[in-house]
């Protein structure tokens, strides 16, 4: 028990070191430094990157979507509020969002399944590659959302990775709108009230 | 808590999982209701756990978004925000004197100076530029009227390869159209690029160039992405020659 606890420690401390840097290096950019981005993005440049890659899928499309997040950053960083929320949660709720729009914007989800199908013909090893390392993503996500029952956990996966709607949720899941509402908001809280525990 | 309470729209807000109008209308309750706010606030950093592990993004990533930053102007940081102010990357004393400098040299551009002094608030590179141009003892203005109440001038100085070009009033152009800067060099038009006005119809440019073997500057409404040649009568042009 010791170690573990130790360890748990040390990780703590790691993970608070990178979140200090973070709410560092995005001061710097606030105040106009060019190079802190690239320190902002050596530092969440992975997480970034993975959490529109979990939502747009596509790796090239990814890579696009990723630069324009850091780009977004850089303009809008003189409006972070440091009082108002981390660096790291402020960052990726860019990201999130970017990817959202993207896949949006470029067709219903389910035109995005089909999409990947045909593309499947096409570039079959690619497509395999990325649909297992897309299904090893959400895997390693299980440990994080066990907090969270099942029809909690389902919704927020819909929303957060298939980018739907809480609307089409609520269809897709044949539940009432207000009750996927309250299953989100739920969520949230029992994410934030384990992140508190965990610190 | 009833359903229909836009308290209740804050899990999927934080989601991302509205639709743009219901977005922007919950937004605007957002502004006026502090309970709200805070909740968005205290909630926004539990989606960090909706994170996948990191994945390594290509090498050459960095190196482009670094480039790319450098060359893009930043917002100014809200004025009702004392959180994180950024420095100014522009001592104020240094841009009173280009505004002072660009009064004398242009005479009656004041209207101009609104946005001279917001892209020096946004932009180190650009301000740096203009500096060292509205410093030169040679300045020049032409000024020219177009189409509607287009206003276009162009402050250059002989001794440097480098010129100002300010317009005022453009016509919002619609989305499939896009206005288009020219050079007009011994009756021949070069294109130097797609103009973007604000949305008071005002655009600023440095242009890096020789315009001494120009002989005007006109600007042209395009289809969008711009023409190899003008395909519209100018909306302004301004002669250097004179």
């Amino acid at each position: 028990v010791e170690v573990t606890v130790g360890r748990a420690r040390r990780l703590r401390a790691v993970t608070d070191d990178i979140r200090s840097e973070a709410e560092r290096a995005l001061q710097a950019v606030a105040a106009g430094d060019p190079d802190a981005l690239g320190v902002l993005f050596d530092l969440l440049g992975g997480r970034v990157f993975a959490v529109v890659k979990a939502v747009v899928r596509d790796p090239a499309q990814s890579e696009e979507v990723t630069q324009e997040v850091m780009l977004e950053v850089w303009r809008t960083a003189p409006r972070f509020r440091a009082d108002r929320g981390s660096a790291t949660g402020w960052v990726l709720t860019i990201a999130h969002r970017r990817a959202i729009d993207r896949v949006r914007s470029e067709q219903a989800s389910r035109d995005r399944i089909h999409a990947v199908g045909a593309r499947d013909q096409q570039r079959p090893f690619d497509e395999v590659v990325e649909q297992v390392e897309h299904a090893d993503e959400r895997a390693q996500l299980t440990d994080a959302l066990e907090v969270l029952s099942d029809a909690q956990r389902q919704a927020v996966e819909l929303a957060y990775y298939d980018g739907l709607t809480y609307r089409q949720v609520a269809e897709r899941l044949d539940v009432p709108l207000g009750t996927i509402k309250t299953r989100m908001r739920e969520a949230l809280i029992r994410l934030r009230d384990a992140m508190e525990v965990t610190r | 808590l009833s359903a229909d309470d836009p308290h209740a729209l804050i899990g999927a807000y934080l989601l991302h999982s509205l639709s743009d109008p219901e977005r922007v209308a919950f937004e605007e309750h957002l502004r006026g209701c502090e309970g709200c706010r805070r909740e968005v606030e205290r909630l926004r950093d539990a989606t960090i756990a909706l994170a996948p592990a990191p994945a390594a993004p290509p090498g050459d990533l960095r190196h482009r978004i670094v480039q790319q930053a450098r060359a893009t102007p930043q917002e100014p940081p809200s004025p009702a925000s004392p959180g994180i102010t950024a420095a100014s990357p522009w001592p104020l004393r240094l841009t009173a004197a280009v505004a002072a400098v660009l009064l004398i040299a242009a005479g009656g551009l004041s209207y101009a100076l609104v946005t001279v002094n917001e892209r020096l608030e946004r932009s180190r590179a650009d301000a740096d530029r203009l500096v060292e141009l509205l410093s030169t003892s040679d300045l020049t203005v032409a000024t020219a009227r177009g189409v509607g109440g287009t206003t276009g001038r162009v402050v250059s100085s002989a001794s440097r390869d480098e010129a100002l070009l300010l317009i005022d009033g453009l016509e919002p152009a619609s989305p499939d159209e896009t206005y288009q800067l020219w050079f007009i060099e011994r009756g021949q038009a070069v294109s130097a690029g797609l103009l973007e006005a604000d949305a008071e119809g005002r655009t600023l440019q440095t242009l890096a160039s020789d315009l001494a073997s120009v002989d005007a500057v006109g600007v042209t409404l395009e289809p969008a992405g711009g023409s190899a040649q003008p395909t519209t009568d100018p909306v302004l042009l301004i002669d250097l020659a004179t």
